[in-house]
């Protein structure tokens, strides 16, 4: 939720991790190729693929491999993280196994930041806010219709 | 360094180009009056703001070196002070217009149980004026900023003629607005300085939502193209860009003689004269320059005989409530933008008989973030991970519903700005230090602001996200500062008159936030903008009269 003031405001701050197209090649800044290549997984655990893209597919662990250079005190604890899931070594656990680790430290401090860092990078990605979501707002338009089920409009 | 001084006299110099600022400069200008306007910043390129650049570009475009405007004042360039402990957030915006070119547009008349209630209760001192006094100001200002809301009057929210027709409500509005009437709590139409319909060559709003981003057509008021456009077209403004104000300068009467000021620039310091002074730079930057123009004759700041410039701080307590209701659960995304911002209001809500109220004043309700919004921030806070993580967010995403309580701070002489003692700016000049807590009053309220969002969002059958009873925002969160120099018919107790004249120093008029002995539960820009044309009608009356 938003700690500071009104709408706009919430909207500056929803807005503060945006996209990143696929095409480019994964070249982490932070991460080490090893880390990066397990935080792909875990966001992809986070987030999987459906009928719509998952975290991997949208970007995401590229998009926080930027942020963590900007924000030293979740990156610490992510890389941790990393290193406390096996580093590498996670990367041959079966899904299954993979799943039930994480599920393993979801009381964490790690699960936590990878948790927030996952939904706040896809959420604003096209394929998470539009294709997952649906959004298909800001833009401008001639009238607003608002709500239109008159049951939602009686007062009793 | 040796100060730049330029040897004209302007009739008026004005301080601050904001509500208060640019309704001092328009209404003056209008009157035949020679304006001069020292802005701490320049005009912002509404070209350039990202109202319409989509989430999922931001990074590309800043992958290219690309940034939106920045209208928030950066602490590094210019610091303020706070204790430890004692934390606040202070918003400042330097530039055409001030912090109207981002503000929340939620324009609220008070009511006169607003002015009369410290008369009544006899926490500080009485409101020198009331409602009748400020009702045909507030007319004036709906007809000239274009204010849209319902007919839906209320004891605490007064209505106005010349609202502009309201924006149909979203689907979570309508049933929040069920779950509180079923509850006993009013909720009313908002209203919201956005033009709906056309109004003075200002284009309707088009309804994208990113108002905060800086509106690219200019469609909801903000002082830079409602006031001071017009003001510059009558030929009578004139406006110094990047003028770091520091300090109003005195004669030999004791009459404010000029102003000096440093360009934010080259850091040069400058001094420009005038006849009458009026100061609107924003609650705490007003009372910064006040306090810090301190002569022989006024050495605790110019016109604080009464020691009551930068006491009586008061801001508004606020929380967040948010959760998810049922009918709208698992349906169709739809377009929520509206406006932006909510199209409901929470008036001040009173238990009846004011049963189980053992607090002073009160709180109304804002409840922007309904549906769809442009993040799913949210999710982190549900339980799980995975594909059922996914589906829970996705299904929940268009039900969420945000309740935003806003509770009236009492003034209390220790909630201070003062700049003894504090650390220089850059220009070697004392910074402002913000000395705020709440007390008892403001806890006991905040009990009842909970009681009120938990009935409403129970009632609504939500499913509500966690929270911790009692928490509030960091002080200042609200961006509604009051107090510091307050008017009142008493000059031992206050600063100013009825029409923000200086007690002691007959021509110079403070017309911001500062002026206004309490906070209310409102949002106070509407007030702002009718008390500084009240103001400066009485100023412009007084030079004809050759009084001041």
């Amino acid at each position: 939720m938003p700690s500071r003031r009104d709408a706009l405001r919430v909207l500056a701050a929803t807005a503060a991790l945006p996209a990143l197209p696929r095409a480019q090649s994964p070249e982490p800044k932070f991460f080490s190729k090893d880390e990066f290549a397990v935080l792909s997984v875990l966001c992809d655990l986070m987030i999987p693929r459906t009928s719509t893209p998952g975290a991997a597919d949208a970007g995401v662990p590229l998009m926080i491999d930027e942020d963590m250079a900007e924000d030293t005190a979740d990156g610490k604890i992510l890389r941790e993280g990393i290193a406390t899931m096996g580093g590498s070594k996670f990367l041959r656990l079966s899904a299954a196994e993979q799943n039930a680790a994480l599920a393993g430290v979801s009381d964490t401090e790690f699960f936590k930041a990878l948790k927030r860092r996952t939904i706040d990078a896809y959420y604003h990605t096209e394929a998470g806010l539009v294709q997952e979501l649906g959004y298909h707002g800001n833009v401008a338009l001639p009238s607003f219709p608002g709500c239109s089920h008159p049951e939602h409009q009686r007062l009793d | 360094m040796q100060a730049i001084h330029s040897p004209v006299v302007h009739d008026v110099v004005i301080i601050g180009s904001g509500a208060a600022g640019g309704m001092a400069a328009w209404n003056l200008t209008r009157q035949g009056v020679n304006v001069l306007l020292l802005d701490a910043g320049t005009k912002f390129n509404r070209a350039k703001y990202w109202t319409h650049v989509k989430p999922w570009e931001w990074r590309k475009r800043e992958k290219r070196g690309q940034h939106p405007v920045e209208f928030e004042l950066s602490t590094k360039e210019q610091p303020y002070d706070t204790l430890p402990g004692k934390p606040f957030e202070l918003t400042r915006v330097w530039g055409r217009g001030g912090k109207t070119n981002i503000w929340g547009r939620v324009a609220l008349r008070y009511s006169d149980l607003n002015f009369t209630e410290p008369a009544l209760d006899g926490w500080e001192i009485p409101w020198p004026i009331g409602y009748k006094d400020l009702a045909p100001y507030y007319d004036k200002v709906d007809q000239t900023i274009g204010v849209n809301g319902g007919a839906d009057d209320e004891p605490w929210l007064p209505g106005s003629r010349f609202h502009q027709p309201p924006p149909n409500p979203r689907c979570g509005e309508y049933l929040i607005r069920k779950a509180a009437h079923r509850v006993g709590v009013k909720i009313v139409s908002g209203r919201r300085a956005v033009v709906t319909r056309q109004l003075n060559g200002h284009p309707p709003c088009h309804l994208c939502g990113a108002c905060g981003r800086g509106c690219d057509v200019g469609a909801f008021f903000n002082s830079s193209d409602y006031l001071l456009e017009p003001a510059f077209a009558t030929g009578r403004l004139t406006v110094v860009d990047n003028a770091v104000v520091a300090r109003i300068l005195v004669d030999d009467q004791g009459l404010a003689s000029g102003v000096q000021y440093f360009d934010r620039n080259t850091g040069e310091e400058r001094q420009v004269r005038g006849k009458r002074v009026v100061v609107g730079a924003s609650c705490v930057d007003s009372t910064r320059i006040l306090l810090n123009s301190k002569s022989e004759k006024y050495p605790n700041g110019i016109g604080n005989g009464s020691d009551v410039i930068g006491r009586y701080l008061c801001e508004q307590i606020r929380f967040h409530m948010a959760g998810f209701v049922p009918e709208l659960m698992g349906g169709p995304t739809q377009n929520d933008d509206g406006i932006g911002g909510e199209h409901i209001y929470m008036p001040r809500f009173v238990p009846p008989g004011g049963k189980g109220r053992d607090y002073l004043r009160g709180y109304g309700m804002q409840f922007w973030g309904f549906g769809a919004q442009s993040g799913a921030g949210f999710g982190s806070m549900l339980p799980g991970f995975g594909e059922e993580l996914k589906k829970s967010i996705k299904r929940r995403y268009p039900a969420l519903v945000a309740l935003h309580p806003y509770g009236e701070v009492l003034p209390r002489h220790d909630n201070r700005v003062t700049v003894e003692g504090t650390p220089v700016d850059r220009y070697g000049i004392p910074i402002a230090r913000i000395e705020y807590t709440v007390g008892e009053n403001e806890q006991k309220m905040a009990a009842a602001m909970y009681d009120t969002c938990e009935q409403i969002l129970h009632e609504a059958k939500a499913e509500v996200l966690p929270y911790r009873r009692g928490s509030l925002d960091v002080n200042g969160g609200a961006i509604h500062e009051h107090g510091t120099c307050r008017m009142g018919d008493d000059p031992k107790r206050s600063a100013l008159n009825g029409f923000c004249q200086s007690h002691e120093v007959k021509n110079l008029f403070v017309v911001d936030g500062a002026a206004f002995p309490t906070a209310t539960e409102k949002n106070p820009t509407l007030s702002i903008l009718a008390v500084a044309w009240r103001a400066t009608d009485y100023l412009a009356e007084e030079m004809k009269a050759g009084r001041v």
